[in-house]
């Protein structure tokens, strides 16, 4: 199972601003609008982040073991 | 001179809405500024709506914006709102070249920046000459000096970010970060053209459903439209919804629509049983593309309506965006192309404007052929009477 972590690694002065960086079977660095994370989280939204996941899921696996990693149930707590 | 079809077809939707007008939702972002020394850049090449050179300075000069939502603009703050170069020797993402060549100074205290309400900034200092396709960055810069602030530059929410037109987001550091937005700008110059970002269609008004059925004392809404040459037109598109599986529905071009006694004249129908639509929403809308069952062409400075009918009592949702009074001119069609509606379906009752023209819905017609310029005078398939000819 591939990890990945994401940390706000700096926040402006105005306090809105996030600047989060992702590290582990990727690497990434975002900006983000703190009230960004108010908003409602839409169907088209949650189908995206499950793809995404899957696509983490599936990092360094065979189908068959991501399949079964899948079956298992793969939980996100944040 | 004769109809000639270009070849292929969907090439043209007009009114455009550019980036929105395809898989993308028409959704809106807010960009924030919330520290001091933060701004926002939006980016991209002027579209006078006459096409030529015009001067923005404290001599009638106007940036006209929409902030975004929860704005808090208190003491101490101020906000410089102008038009900067771009530069070129850094980037992407694109940014100004920090100098406002002219701008505008709102303060705190002073000036009041309203929650998704319409400004129309008067620029207080500075002047500069825009050629028609310049590349410029319309900034705003948020100076603080005490208290909690946020000031929110309302945009087109985009799936991702957009090579051009594009929008900045600068905080500390200086930390540059392209936005996943197209920007919502007008300009007006001194001598009151309009120019917008080529890309965008601005909005005073966030884009917004109008729902409705019909047993409602409204029954119809679309645009009224006129171009000013012969064209065709192969099909039609809209930006709504069905709200329901039995919120059967009709897209419909009319002639004469503004036309007491015998108009307006149904032209084209086409019926859209919602069983067959990819998504129905209450709130979500989503595109709907559908070709005519044969060319039609349109007259030149005529007037037609293309509308969204309900056929039954369950909503469905058209939608829309506002203008502030005289941007029209800026966009698609111009001033020729605005909302209308009428209480009573069928021919007879005309078609009023709604909002005093700035209404613009998201609906239209392909445009697939003109002019061929072969052939003596006598214009191209002229209908009699205004209507349309098939």
């Amino acid at each position: 199972m591939a990890s990945v972590t994401i940390t706000a690694a700096g926040i402006c002065a105005g306090g809105n601003h996030l600047h989060l960086t992702v590290t582990g079977a990727k690497t990434a660095s975002v900006r983000l609008d703190l009230e960004d994370m108010a908003a409602p989280i839409t169907d088209d939204d949650l189908a995206s982040f499950v793809r995404v996941l899957c696509r983490l899921c599936k990092s360094g696996k065979t189908p068959a073991q991501a399949k079964a990693a899948l079956q298992a149930g793969v939980t996100v707590t944040a | 001179m004769t109809a000639a079809n270009w070849v292929g077809g969907q090439m043209a939707w007009v009114p455009g809405f550019p980036y929105v007008g395809g898989v993308q939702l028409p959704t809106t972002a807010d960009i924030l500024m919330d520290a001091d020394a933060e701004e926002v850049h939006n980016i991209g090449h002027v579209y006078w709506a006459d096409r030529g050179s015009h001067t923005v300075s404290s001599a009638g000069g106007k940036i006209h914006w929409l902030p975004g939502a929860s704005i808090a603009f208190v003491v101490v703050a101020s906000l410089q709102i102008g038009i900067q170069d771009v530069d070129a020797a850094n980037g992407p993402p694109a940014r100004g070249d920090g100098t406002f060549d002219v701008s505008a100074t709102l303060v705190a205290g002073v000036d009041t920046i309203s929650s998704t309400t319409a400004l129309a900034t008067a620029m207080g200092s500075g002047s500069k000459t825009i050629a028609h396709g310049a590349l410029i960055s319309v900034a705003f810069k948020l100076a603080v000096t005490s208290g909690t602030q946020a000031v929110r530059v309302r945009t087109w929410a985009a799936a991702q970010a957009v090579a051009f037109p594009s929008t900045t987001l600068i905080t500390s550091g200086p930390t540059y970060s392209v936005q996943s937005a197209i920007p919502n700008i007008v300009i007006e110059a001194d001598d009151g053209t309009r120019g917008i970002i080529y890309g965008t269609v601005p909005f005073s008004v966030s884009p917004t459903q109008q729902a409705y059925k019909n047993n409602d004392t409204t029954k119809e809404y679309g645009n009224i439209f006129r171009f000013n040459t012969p064209i065709q037109i192969d099909g039609l598109f809209v930006c709504g919804i069905a709200s329901a599986s039995n919120a059967n529905l009709s897209m419909v071009l009319y002639s004469d629509p503004s036309a007491a006694g015998a108009g307006p004249t149904a032209t084209a129908t086409v019926a859209i049983d919602a069983n067959t639509l990819g998504v129905i929403s209450g709130s979500s809308p989503r595109w709907l593309w559908i070709p005519l069952a044969s060319i039609l062409t349109l007259a030149a400075n005529t007037d037609y309506v293309v509308s969204l009918k309900p056929d039954a009592a369950v909503n469905i949702g058209l939608m829309y965006i506002d203008e502030q009074t005289g941007d029209m001119a800026a966009l698609p069609l111009g001033a020729n192309c605005y909302g209308v509606s009428r209480n009573t379906i069928g021919a007879g009752t005309a078609f009023s404007s709604i909002n005093s023209g700035t209404r613009r819905f998201m609906i239209g017609v392909s445009v697939c052929g003109g002019d061929d310029g072969a052939g003596g005078g006598g214009g191209l398939a002229m209908p009699v009477s205004g209507r349309i000819c098939a």
